[in-house]
């Protein structure tokens, strides 16, 4: 005889599972032996199919058996959690009202990231776009480029599949229908824009749409402004009231794209009317590219760095690459967005782990309770890991309760906090977002879940029968003073920041800029009254309501005019020093109340002088000027002229930046026929009857130029939208914070009840032999107070740390003061004294006959 | 003493039957040839397990044979319980029979 025949394998492992380990050798020994007889008896197949038949016949009763324990087990899990919420009310509703809260922020931010993430996704290709940007030999990067870069550039490198250039047009004025517009975001593109980059085309064939020079894209929201619900294609618009194009596409409204315009021009026009654009040293286009698929960025850029030199010697600037799709979050040199989606995040993830937190306390607290059921279970026979399965469940359960708390609330939130972000967030039930927000309640549930299930499930049941009191609270203690305290430094470090945070924010402003915002309006000037200014001015002036006019070439919110002077008289220093310039009117001091404080205003008479300067401190502090008074100074080489006057420094550049010299020309020889580079007029009302004032302003106004559209804005409404996003950010970094201290604050009033009513009794007793209530309150609130207090110490460098880190982008900045460290200790014991003390008043005002009689 | 369940009647009596020879296969096959009925083996060991339990039979190890793939058999002997529960069994049986016998199985439903 042979080798022995055997049954076949994987009906044996079948039945090796489905068979408990007791009899498993016995079974398959007589399996094995029928299988024999029956192979001698009836052929190989018939054993083999009696043999496979053993095996898959007890499998339905095995599934079946299963599934009745271990549904029969689920459902007494679920009965008990049930009663636990319910008769825990206190503690149950503070977890799952944290939870919840917790749940709903990591949703907020988990949508806000995941919107900040898909900017400039949607492009097919959007892994192969790459921006042109350029940086000079002193490391400063900026995304002006070349003109004629982006073709050469494409011709020169295989490497480069396409090659666009953009070129804003800065505001323009349009004409359709027979209404005028100004329009801020007007471009000219190169044709292989829509082949590179994915926008959604409503009309019109993408294909060539711009190689006809006298086309124009625009976007739908502009079609409906403009034409209505007429079919705009074919319409015309006029620019500059000389150049027409037709319209020849709609796009889609443009979402998430660092890429944002409504009219896009073809490039093709624009090198008609731009003399200077073959001139590599002038940067003025943003260049993108479409890179082939298999080339190598990194290689890539190293051979174009100095492509600029080929084109113009001496030329130190170099070119660099960077990602369309890092672009939105790191901005140019890194310090983009990414730093909200970090901050955001942190806080989200703080407010989330304070809920655990509180999970955790409350219920290894209660432990003393729970673990006569624990030990219950385990006589009746439940192993460990039933009990940590058990134990887990319950947390689950609870956390998804919270889930759908939070899910319900998300839909009351989400548009207060769109209106707050500036975004259009949505709670998408797509399986990918779907699965992130139960991914953050899974995780919320087994963080807070895993380390009570584990405490708990560890109990001896000898122990917990035989001891009368409660087991568990002191064992529990050991982790969780550390938690507490943990919360409690969070909480302080977040009462600190919001505190200086705000401070900072008020005083950018409240500052002192230097200058009078209020009741300043600016009008642009364009073509028309740009030439009528003095008359336009004339006229102006004998209206009552007005109290000054004034022009200048930049508002004094933003002077960016930059120039270096070499020369001026007494040179004490050598090389140069870097200024602001900025041409102004008459009166402009006097509009603006900037103080004088040397010399004359420029009002008055300067004959034989082509410009006369005034000039801030930082000015004369750099010039190092004696008497600055009087003074020549050499401006562009053009202008050998003398100082009149010196101003206080004023901020005239946002106050994240520091005062820069700053220089204010006049021409004193500017009249009707003459009018120097002014922008803006600016006019001083009086605010008590402003519509009718601005109504006569528009008349005027209106008069001399009646083929462009009025505008006008006010100074102080202009300098508040600066601060706008800074503000933005203290607000939601202070709703999450305050949401953060609400938790934590609930997790102590929890924590005190429980501790007040498991001492009812030894309150009683304290009472009887005649300690006052304020010395009960002591003997309570001084085991937490030595928390806070530790807290506190702790929290105070991490928030000067984080504070001073965040200050630094502020060039004028509140000095740390220890007054909001001091509020953050007081705020934090106050609040824990009054979630303590209503909890202690109630145990120790009862009649101690209540507490004691049950004994 | 708890009754006897119609199986563990079955089984036991199977057990008394083989003397010495009684383990899983021969049990199989003997309940087969006494009643027809044909349990899987995984019941079979469900219920030979359960009497066990409850001390009518004891169980001893044999020695591991080839043709069983090198395991062990195990065989089964009726304890002094499991002959008392029998005897009760058929005490019961015979006190409910008792007389009718005839009646029952002459088929007469009136």
């Amino acid at each position: 005889m042979g080798k022995m025949p055997t049954p076949p394998k994987i009906a044996k492992w079948i039945l090796g599972l489905l068979v408990r380990s007791g009899n498993r050798q016995y079974l398959l020994g007589d399996l094995e032996q029928v299988y024999l007889s029956v192979l001698k008896e009836r052929g190989k197949l018939h054993a083999y199919l009696w043999y496979w038949y053993q095996a898959v016949i007890p499998i339905p009763d095995f599934i079946m058996t299963q599934l009745y324990w271990s549904f029969a087990m689920f459902k007494n899990y679920f009965k008990v959690a049930i009663r636990a919420i319910r008769k825990n009310k206190l503690s149950s509703i503070i977890n799952i009202l944290g939870l919840s809260a917790g749940i709903s922020c990591c949703i907020l931010l988990f949508l806000w990231v995941q919107d900040e993430i898909s900017f400039d996704r949607f492009h097919t290709n959007s892994d192969r776009l790459y921006r042109v940007i350029a940086e000079s030999s002193k490391g400063f990067t900026f995304t002006a480029t070349p003109g004629l870069l982006g073709p050469t550039i494409e011709k020169d490198f295989a490497e480069i599949e396409l090659a666009t250039r953009l070129k804003p047009s800065g505001r323009i004025l349009l004409n359709a229908e027979g209404q005028s517009y100004y329009e801020n975001s007007v471009v000219f593109a190169d044709q292989s824009l829509f082949k590179m980059f994915t926008f959604q085309f409503l009309k019109g064939n993408p294909e060539n749409i711009l190689s006809d020079p006298g086309a124009v894209v625009i976007t739908e929201s502009k079609s409906k402004q403009y034409f209505g619900d007429d079919d705009p294609l074919g319409k015309v618009i006029q620019i500059n009231d000389d150049q027409i194009f037709r319209v020849a596409g709609v796009l889609e409204d443009i979402k998430n794209s660092t890429l944002q315009f409504d009219f896009i021009l073809p490039f093709l026009y624009y090198e008609k009317i731009d003399q200077r654009i073959g001139d590599w040293g002038r940067y003025d286009f943003e260049t993108y590219v479409l890179l082939n698929e298999k080339t190598d960025p990194v290689l890539f850029e190293s051979r174009i760095a100095e492509y600029i030199g080929k084109f113009k010697e001496g030329t130190t600037t170099q070119l660099r690459l960077q990602p369309m799709t890092k672009i939105h979050l790191h901005g140019l040199d890194g310090m983009g967005r990414i730093i909200y989606v970090y901050l955001f995040s942190v806080i989200a993830f703080i407010v989330l782990l304070i809920a655990c937190i509180n999970f955790v306390n409350l219920t290894t607290a209660k432990a003393g309770k729970k673990a006569k059921e624990i030990g219950l279970r385990k006589v009746i026979g439940a192993k460990r890991s039933e009990l940590i399965k058990q134990l887990m469940g319950e947390t689950v359960l609870l956390t998804l309760f919270a889930f759908l708390i939070s899910i319900v609330s998300l839909l009351a939130i989400l548009p207060p906090f769109n209106a707050l972000v500036e975004k259009e967030l949505e709670l998408a039930m797509n399986g990918k977002a779907l699965l992130g927000f139960l991914s953050i309640a899974l995780f919320a549930g087994i963080a807070s879940g895993i380390y009570p299930a584990f405490f708990l499930s560890a109990y001896q049941p000898v122990n917990i029968m035989k001891k009368t009191s409660d087991t568990g609270t002191n064992q529990g203690s050991l982790l969780r003073k550390p938690l507490m305290l943990f919360q409690y430094m969070i909480s302080a470090v977040l009462i600190i920041v919001t505190l200086v945070v705000y401070d900072q924010l008020n005083f950018i402003q409240q500052r002192a800029l230097g200058f009078d915002k209020d009741a300043i309006v600016y009008i642009p000037l364009n073509k028309s009254t740009f030439k009528q200014y003095f008359t336009i001015k004339e006229e102006l002036a004998q209206q009552p309501d007005i109290l000054g006019i004034t022009a200048t070439e930049a508002l004094p919110t933003y002077m960016a005019n930059w120039t270096s002077i070499y020369n001026w008289d007494e040179k004490v220093i050598e090389g140069k020093v870097k200024t602001n310039t900025c041409s102004v009117d008459r009166n402009f001091l006097k509009v603006f109340g900037i103080e004088l404080i040397e010399g004359t205003d420029i009002a008055d008479d300067h004959s034989g002088e082509s410009r006369v300067f005034i000039v801030n401190e930082e000015f004369v502090r750099q010039t190092k000027l004696d008497s600055p008074i009087n003074k020549r100074v050499n401006l562009w080489g053009r202008y050998n002229s003398k100082i009149v006057g010196v101003v206080k420094d004023f901020h005239f550049r946002p106050l994240t930046q520091k005062i820069e010299p700053l220089i204010l020309h006049y021409n004193p020889g500017t009249s009707h026929d003459k009018p120097t580079s002014f922008s803006y007029i600016c006019i001083k009302l009086n605010m008590s009857n402003v519509q009718n004032t601005m109504a006569s302003i528009e008349n005027t106004i209106k008069n001399f130029a009646p083929e462009y559209p009025f505008e006008y804005s006010f100074l102080d409404q202009r300098i508040e939208n600066m601060y706008k996003a800074e503000k933005r950010t203290g607000t939601i970094f202070s709703y999450f914070s305050i949401l953060a201290i609400i938790i934590s604050c609930m997790g102590l009033f929890g924590l005190v009840s429980f501790t007040a009513e498991q001492r009812t009794k030894e309150i009683a007793v304290r009472k009887v032999l005649g300690a006052s209530i304020s010395k009960i309150m002591v003997l309570i609130t001084k085991e937490f107070f030595l928390i806070i207090v530790v807290a506190n110490i702790i929290a105070w460098p991490i928030a000067y740390y984080a504070l001073n880190l965040w200050l630094q982008n502020f060039a004028y900045r509140v000095a740390l003061q220890y007054d909001a460290f001091i509020i953050s200790g007081v705020l934090t014991a106050m609040i824990s004294v009054v979630a303590t003390s209503c909890q202690i008043l109630k145990a120790s005002q009862s009649n101690p006959v209540d507490a004691l009689r049950a004994e | 003493m708890p009754e006897l369940s119609k199986a563990e009647e079955t089984f036991l009596i199977a057990i008394y039957r083989l003397k010495d020879n009684a383990f899983g296969v021969s049990i199989c096959d003997k309940i087969f040839e006494l009643t027809g009925k044909r349990y899987t083996y995984g019941t079979l060991y469900k219920i030979l397990d359960q009497i066990v339990r409850r001390g009518y039979v004891t169980k001893k190890e044999g020695e591991p044979t080839k043709e069983r793939g090198g395991r062990r058999k195990i065989f089964y002997n009726l304890a002094s319980d499991g002959i008392n529960a029998l005897q009760d069994t058929y005490t019961v049986h015979s006190s409910l029979w008792q007389g009718l016998n005839g009646e029952i199985l002459d088929g007469d439903r009136s």
